[in-house]
């Protein structure tokens, strides 16, 4: 079975508590690698087009709870995942996903920057020919290359190294080649915390941009960026979900100071 | 007052001292692979003039190696040389042997060495990576004179019984690969066994690099919906191609430089080519180590200075092949971080 997807992003599964449809909905999820009980219990959705941040303490499961999502726990061994996962009112662990098509709909970019070493062009076009991709390559680059605002700073040298790129030049690439694929959700494992300030809030205005189309899944340390950027915030703590729901609400509220306090450990 | 003052004067003063003393000492001790280096070549070479003043360049041509008459009453003298009548030293043999047993167990281990670490890093599921690995590894340290009893015990006769009249009857139009197999030590055999003890080498370095390639390149290939199949070729390959070209060098020096396994399994061939790869061969390493006692019976001493030229020139071959790899690796590690590096770091 192939992954469909809707004509209409926003017309996924709606979840009781809210009026937004979920694009992402996990439920009663449990992970476990070894003996070891990574998640435990957890509930959360993603309403379309939009940012939900996901903070905690470190090891607290954010990053585990991420690649739940696109499925990377595939490639480990000994890994037991209990609960449902629905993308579009789809299982994503039903039997017969393809997980090639997973991963097409649901991108990921990671904490450190990963440009493969070739030319900023080719990271791209590689990506769109690996998946079959022949026409209309160097169009795609360009556009992708726009939408991470990277097009003016490489248009002139497209064929050089993209490991001659800065980091956070070179983050943004990774972020053009996940959105390569046009994928509806974007995770984001700590993508700024490997960068330096300025890098960051190019980033950070690429994500508000972004979220106009793109649903975005975030894993942050910093609370000030999970503020600004953030419709729907989760904490974590040791592998459960503590609080969810919409962002404004949480900082607003009293477990706010629980949050703050609960964030002292996971600041830089 | 004073007294302490002076008090830690000394004691600086000691401990300055026990430092230049400290840093004499390294400076002594980093010389000496300088000193140990120029002294052996500086020794073979003060070694192997006679032998090239009594052959001139025919000691790479000639094919004969033949002690000469050492029940002749006196030596003769040739070109202000002692040597006994009718001596006559020819590495071409030897050269060939060595090049032939070499490169063909190269050109046999790495493409089984590149399948091997591939398997143990990405092909086969977990638990078996491990146990491949490790396996892989533990071949590494057999000493060679456990491969060469193999190769003389199993490989030889399997290759003279099976093997060779198999090859023989499928590749006769090949001239190379012709002719009737008459013997178990051979230059297949010595090119078999030593491909066994290549294999490790290759497939350690190549599997190491393809491990230490960074996760998240490989995650994030993975998150494009890339099959293993793809993160393999455009993301563990470029990482581990350098090193791959560096254990296989690593490899042929090993092979170059191979003595007793070869001993005991390419048939010691003297004065004659191998017409075959069913024909006796000899190799220089194996040459040195197994004719060293008839040479020590040579009044002259000539027979043991050409041994000693055998020395220098495959150590000549060694040392050259180890500066191509430097080059190849460096340049190779270029375009390409991880892999690059790593065998860098292991040349
Ligand atoms: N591949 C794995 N195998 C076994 N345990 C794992 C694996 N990956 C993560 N874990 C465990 O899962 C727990 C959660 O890890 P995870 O990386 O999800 O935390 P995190 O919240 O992202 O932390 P950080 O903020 O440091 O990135 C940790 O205790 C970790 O040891
Ligand atoms: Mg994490």
């Amino acid at each position: 079975m192939l992954l469909t997807l809707p004509s209409d992003r926003g017309n996924g599964t709606s979840s009781p508590q809210d009026d937004h449809p979920a694009v992402i909905d996990v439920e009663a999820l449990s992970l476990t690698v070894g003996t070891r009980a990574v998640l435990r219990q957890v509930n959360f959705w993603v309403p379309a087009n939009g940012i939900t941040t996901v903070v905690g303490p470190s090891g607290s499961g954010k990053s585990s709870l991420l690649r739940i999502l696109n499925r990377m726990w595939d490639h480990v061994p000994r890994v037991r995942i209990e609960g449902h996962v629905r993308f579009s009112g789809q299982d994503l662990y039903a039997r017969g996903v393809d997980v090639r098509a997973v991963r097409t709909h649901i991108g990921m970019v990671f904490q450190r920057p990963t440009p493969f070493p070739r030319s900023i062009y080719d990271n791209i076009a590689l990506t769109l020919r690996v998946h079959g991709i022949r026409q209309g390559i160097s169009d795609r680059v360009e556009s992708v290359l726009s939408a991470s605002g990277l097009w003016d700073e490489v248009k002139d040298r497209l064929l050089a190294s993209a490991l001659t790129l800065s980091g956070g030049q070179q983050q943004r690439l990774s972020i053009a080649r996940a959105l390569a694929l046009n994928p509806a959700v974007l995770l984001m494992d700590e993508p700024q915390s490997a960068l330096d300030p300025r890098s960051r809030d190019q980033i950070t205005q690429l994500m508000l941009t972004l979220k106009k189309h793109t649903t975005i899944v975030l894993v942050t340390h910093h609370l000030d960026e999970a503020k600004r950027v953030s419709d729907r915030l989760g904490v974590m703590v040791g592998g459960t979900m503590e609080v969810f729901g919409p962002a404004r609400e949480i900082f607003q509220s009293e477990s706010v100071a629980r949050l703050a306090s609960a964030t002292q450990e996971f600041g830089q | 007052m004073i007294r302490s003052e002076q008090g830690r004067l000394t004691s600086r003063g000691l401990r300055s001292l026990v430092e230049t003393g400290v840093q004499t000492g390294l400076g002594i001790l980093a010389l000496a692979p300088f000193v140990v280096l120029v002294g052996l070549v500086g020794y073979l070479i003060w070694v192997s003039i006679p032998v090239f003043r009594y052959m001139r360049w025919g000691f790479f041509s000639h094919i004969a190696w033949n002690l000469g008459n050492l029940y002749a009453y006196h030596p003769v003298l040739v070109h202000g040389v002692r040597v006994m009548p009718g001596a006559e030293f020819g590495a071409f043999a030897f050269l060939l042997g060595t090049g032939l047993t070499s490169l063909m167990a190269i050109c046999l281990a790495v493409p089984i060495a590149f399948l091997l670490a591939s398997a143990a890093s990405f092909g086969v599921s977990w638990p078996w990576r491990n146990i491949l690995a490790i396996l892989v590894e533990m071949m590494a340290g057999v000493p060679s004179v456990v491969f060469g009893l193999f190769g003389f015990i199993v490989l030889g006769p399997a290759i003279a019984t099976q093997v060779g009249p198999w090859l023989n009857h499928w590749l006769s139009p090949i001239p190379f690969f012709s002719g009737p197999v008459t013997s178990e030590t051979n230059l297949l055999t010595a090119t078999v066994t030593l491909t066994l003890m290549v294999i490790p080498i290759v497939a350690t370095t190549t599997r190491v690099a393809m491990a230490r390639v960074p996760r998240d390149w490989v995650d994030s290939a993975r998150a494009l919906g890339w099959t293993e199949h793809e993160v393999f070729w455009h993301v563990i390959w470029p990482h581990s191609r350098a090193a791959l070209t560096g254990g296989t060098i690593l490899g042929l020096g090993r092979a170059l430089g191979e003595t007793m396994a070869v001993l005991m399994v390419s048939g010691n061939a003297l004065n004659v080519l191998p017409k075959n790869i069913y024909s006796g061969v000899s190799t220089m390493a194996a040459t040195i180590a197994g004719q060293l006692d008839a040479a020590l019976t040579d009044p002259t001493r000539m027979a043991v200075h050409a041994l000693g030229t055998l020395g220098l020139i495959l150590m000549a071959i060694s040392l050259a092949v180890n500066l191509i790899a430097r080059v190849v690796v460096v340049s190779d590690g270029q375009t390409d971080h991880a892999g690059g590096g790593l065998a860098h770091g292991i040349l």
